[in-house]
C-alpha cells in the first residue's frame, strides 16, 4: 500500500497589494524593473487581526467540500507554519478543535518555511504507509507579510499570505514516490527574523531600525534577506537535489511531466531550470499574482495547474523545496 | 574565458549595450546594477564559467575590476 495526494484546495487573504500600490508608496522603488525580474505583480497580505492558522482553517473547509474527502478518515493533522498563533499550544491543537476532527487525531505543527511543503508530504507518506493514519491532513500556511517592514524592498516586493490543505491518503496505485531530504544549518543567518522568540526577546532595542546601501530598512524584529547568499544557495543545492532524486528514482529529466519549483521568483526558477535542463513547457510558474507564498506555494501552484486542466491524471510532478534554515526537499508524485 | 567575453556577458545580464561595461563601473555607474542585477551578476558567473559563487568574496564584489581580478585569481579569466 502507498500513499498518494487526494486533494488540494488553498485560501489567500482578501486584500490584494499590487506593484502599482508599492510604487505609489514608495516612489524611489523601480517596480517595473522588479516585476521583470520577479514576475510578481501582486500579492495577497492577511489583514491584522487574521493569522495563518485563521489562512489555514479557511483552506481546510474548502478541502472538504471536495468530492471523495472525508475527514472522518483524518488520523493525523500536521500544519506547517512559522508564522504560529502563539509560542504555545501548537495551532493544530486548536485547528482540530475548530475544523471539528476527532479526537483521535493526532496533530501537530512543524517550523519550516519553503522547503515545508515536501516535508509534510514525506511525514504524511510515511504515516500512511506506517499504518499509523488512513489520512492526513497537511496544512501549510505564512504571514510573513506581518514580520516585514514595509520599507524593506527585498522581500516586500517578493512574498505573499496564504494557505493550502492537502490530503494524502491511501493508495494502490503509484502516488508518492521517492524523496530526497537536505539541511545547511550554517545558512540560518540568511533568511531570518533575529527577535522575538527567546533567544533574543524583542526590547525597545531590537526596534531600532537601520537602513542599508541599497535604502531598505528593517530591525531585528523583521525579516532579513541576503538574497545574494539565497540565491547562490538555490543555484547550488536545488540542481544536484533534483539529480539525487531523479537518480534514486531511475528517471531521466524527460520522464518527469511537471516540475514544480518553490514559487520564490522568475529570475530563480528560470535559471534553475536552465541549469538542470528542464524544458521551459514543463516548468510550472504561478506566482505572478500570489508572490512568494513560503510553504504553500508549491501546493497552491500544482492546484492552479490542476485546475488549468495542465496537470492531469496519471503525470508524474516533480516538487522541490528549498529556502530558510537552510532546509531543502525534493519528490515525485504521480497525479491521481 | 577572455575577460571580454565576460564582460559583455555581463552586459547581456544587465540589459546594457555590448561594450559598455569597463572595469571601472561600480553600482554607482551602472543603473541596472541593484540588488535585482547583482543577482544577474552572480547568474552570469554560474552560468558562463561555472563557479559557485558560494563565498563572500565572490557575492560580495563592489566594482567589476575587484570582480574579474577575482575571477582571475581562480583562473576562470584571462586577459
Amino acid at each position: 500500500m502507498g500513499a498518494q495526494i487526494r486533494a488540494i484546495a488553498y485560501c489567500l487573504p482578501d486584500h490584494v497589494e499590487t506593484n502599482e500600490d508599492l510604487q505609489r508608496e514608495n516612489p524611489d522603488w523601480q517596480m517595473d524593473r522588479l516585476y521583470e525580474k520577479s514576475g510578481i505583480g501582486s500579492r495577497h497580505i492577511a489583514a491584522p487581526d487574521e493569522t495563518a492558522s485563521d489562512l489555514a482553517f479557511r483552506a481546510a473547509q474548502r478541502l472538504f467540500e471536495k468530492p471523495g474527502v472525508v475527514p472522518e478518515e483524518i488520523d493525523s493533522l500536521i500544519f506547517c507554519t512559522q508564522s504560529p498563533d502563539h509560542y504555545l499550544p501548537s495551532a493544530a491543537c486548536v485547528l482540530q478543535d475548530r475544523l471539528r476532527l476527532g479526537k483521535h487525531v493526532g496533530a501537530f505543527d512543524f517550523n519550516l518555511g519553503c522547503s515545508g511543503y515536501v516535508y509534510g508530504l514525506y511525514m504524511a507518506k510515511c504515516f500512511v504507509e506506517c499504518g499509523q493514519a488512513r489520512s492526513v491532513l497537511l496544512l501549510a500556511a505564512d504571514t510573513y507579510s506581518k514580520y516585514i517592514h514595509p520599507r524593506d524592498r527585498t522581500v516586500r516586493t517578493l512574498f505573499g499570505d496564504g494557505a493550502s490543505a492537502t490530503l494524502v491518503g491511501r493508495s494502490d496505485a503509484p502516488g508518492l514516490g521517492e524523496f530526497v531530504l537536505g539541511t545547511d544549518g550554517s545558512g540560518a543567518k540568511n533568511l531570518i527574523v533575529p527577535s522575538g522568540c527567546l533567544r533574543l526577546p524583542r526590547s525597545p532595542a531590537t526596534a531600532v531600525e537601520a537602513t542599508d546601501n541599497s535604502g531598505c530598512t528593517r530591525s531585528q524584529d523583521t525579516l532579513f534577506m541576503d538574497g545574494a547568499a539565497i540565491f547562490t544557495f538555490a543555484i547550488t543545492v536545488v540542481p544536484r537535489t533534483i539529480q539525487a532524486l531523479l537518480t534514486k528514482a531511475n528517471l531521466k529529466p524527460e520522464d518527469v511531466d511537471w516540475y514544480v519549483y518553490h514559487q520564490a521568483n522568475k529570475f530563480m526558477l528560470e535559471h534553475l531550470a536552465q541549469k538542470s535542463r528542464v524544458p521551459r513547457d514543463r516548468m510550472v510558474l504561478s506566482m505572478e499574482d500570489v508572490g512568494n507564498v513560503v510553504s504553500a506555494s508549491i501546493p497552491i501552484a500544482v492546484q492552479r495547474y490542476v485546475e488549468a486542466g495542465k496537470i492531469r491524471a496519471g503525470h508524474k510532478i516533480l516538487m522541490v523545496g528549498f529556502g530558510v534554515g537552510y532546509s531543502w526537499g525534493a519528490c515525485l508524485a504521480t497525479w491521481r | 574565458m577572455v575577460t571580454g567575453d565576460f564582460l559583455n556577458r555581463l552586459c547581456e545580464a544587465l540589459a546594457r549595450e555590448p561594450g559598455s561595461i569597463t572595469l571601472d563601473d561600480t553600482p554607482e555607474t551602472i543603473p541596472e546594477w541593484d540588488s535585482v542585477g547583482h543577482l544577474a551578476i552572480l547568474a552570469t558567473i554560474d552560468s558562463a564559467l561555472g563557479l559557485a559563487t558560494d563565498s563572500e568574496e565572490m557575492r560580495n564584489f563592489t566594482s567589476i575590476r575587484q570582480l574579474v581580478e577575482l575571477l582571475k585569481t581562480k583562473g576562470a579569466l584571462e586577459d
